[in-house]
């Protein structure tokens, strides 16, 4: 059986995605921050970091980096046009799965 | 930023984590440096590491909270194994013979046929550049190849290992390591002196040395690529 944790990681990159387009331009760990706060208990910035590797290469997210109080400078990432529809298309296949396990869920046979 | 600016600036802000930190924040650095991911990405995650250590430094929070982890060689793997993921097949052979030119120019051309073959072929036959490739230079460097990648690979945990264990055992293990090795690289002289082919070493090391010079403008460009995505 998967745990909890092993579903949310699945559906991590429409998660990251769905912040940066709320917080518009959001830093990494702060992403990591919302993430843990939300439930994500078992995430880690080890896992999360390459995902916004691979989540600039594919070009649905872009970087800026900028000068930080604390010293050293840090990258601000922000949703690309390829981002926005990547995140519509993970919340329409996200609603029909949803859908078909609550039916069969809810399904007495 | 490039791979350079990343290092110069993590040496520039890691003075400032307290020697608890400190300690914890070399481990990382230690154990991403020696993983076997892109120079670049392993640079900027360290540069990313150093800034959240200094965030929980100043919010007077452990970094384990901060970085959500339990322990820290869990958490470098996490993040190797998740970079791995994202690279290519041909990424993933890039990476494992990435030192492979370098190894070559060193140990074949360098150590075998310039002071080897090369000097010994000019005092028997004159000044030529055709130099013979053996059977025995070719199982020898796949012996070095692999001796590196036992040890950039393992680095983290032999040293931890070593850490560990009183001197001399770690002494004796090295030394059978090498003792092996060396044994190796005798016997494959002996008996696998079998000249495969004759080539020019001039062009030989011309070749390696411009796979070189295209492997540097390569990494150059994927650092670039990252950053302006």
């Amino acid at each position: 059986m998967a745990s909890k944790s092993q579903l949310l990681k699945g559906s991590l990159e429409g998660c990251v995605l769905k912040i940066i387009e709320i917080e518009k331009e959001v830093y990494g760990y702060d992403i990591f921050k919302i993430l843990k706060n939300s439930g994500f208990n078992n995430i880690s910035e080890g896992t999360l970091y390459p995902l916004y590797t691979r989540l600039q290469k594919n070009g649905y997210i872009k970087s800026e980096v900028k000068a930080s109080e604390l010293g050293p400078s840090r990258k601000y990432f922000s949703l690309t046009d390829k981002g926005k529809e990547e995140l519509e298309s993970f919340i329409t296949e996200w609603n029909e799965l949803s859908n078909i396990i609550n039916g069969i869920l809810k399904r007495t046979f | 930023m490039k791979t350079k600016k990343y290092i110069q600036e993590t040496s520039k802000y890691m003075d400032k984590l307290n020697e608890e930190n400190s300690e914890k924040f070399d481990e990382i650095l230690f154990r991403i440096r020696f993983s076997k991911v892109n120079d670049n990405e392993a640079e900027e995650f360290i540069y990313h590491c150093l800034d959240v250590f200094l965030e929980a430094q100043n919010k007077e929070i452990s970094v384990e909270e901060a970085l959500g982890i339990n322990n820290i060689d869990e958490f470098c793997n996490d993040f190797i194994n998740e970079t791995k993921k994202n690279y290519s097949l041909f990424e993933k052979v890039y990476y494992k013979l990435q030192y492979l030119p370098l190894m070559i120019i060193i140990f074949t051309g360098i150590w075998q046929m310039l002071f080897g073959k090369l000097i010994k072929i000019w005092i028997k036959d004159g000044f030529t550049f055709e130099v013979p490739i053996t059977l025995s230079m070719v199982v020898n460097l796949i012996l070095v190849m692999f001796a590196i990648d036992v040890i950039f690979n393992k680095m983290y945990s032999i040293c931890k290992w070593i850490d560990g264990k009183t001197n001399w055992k770690s002494f004796i293990v090295l030394w059978i390591f090498f003792t092996i090795l060396m044994g190796i690289f005798v016997l494959s002289e002996l008996f696998l002196n079998i000249v495969i082919i004759n080539v020019n070493y001039l062009v030989f090391m011309g070749i390696f040395i411009a796979i070189l010079i295209i492997q540097h403008f390569y990494e150059n460009n994927k650092s670039k690529d990252i950053g302006r995505a």
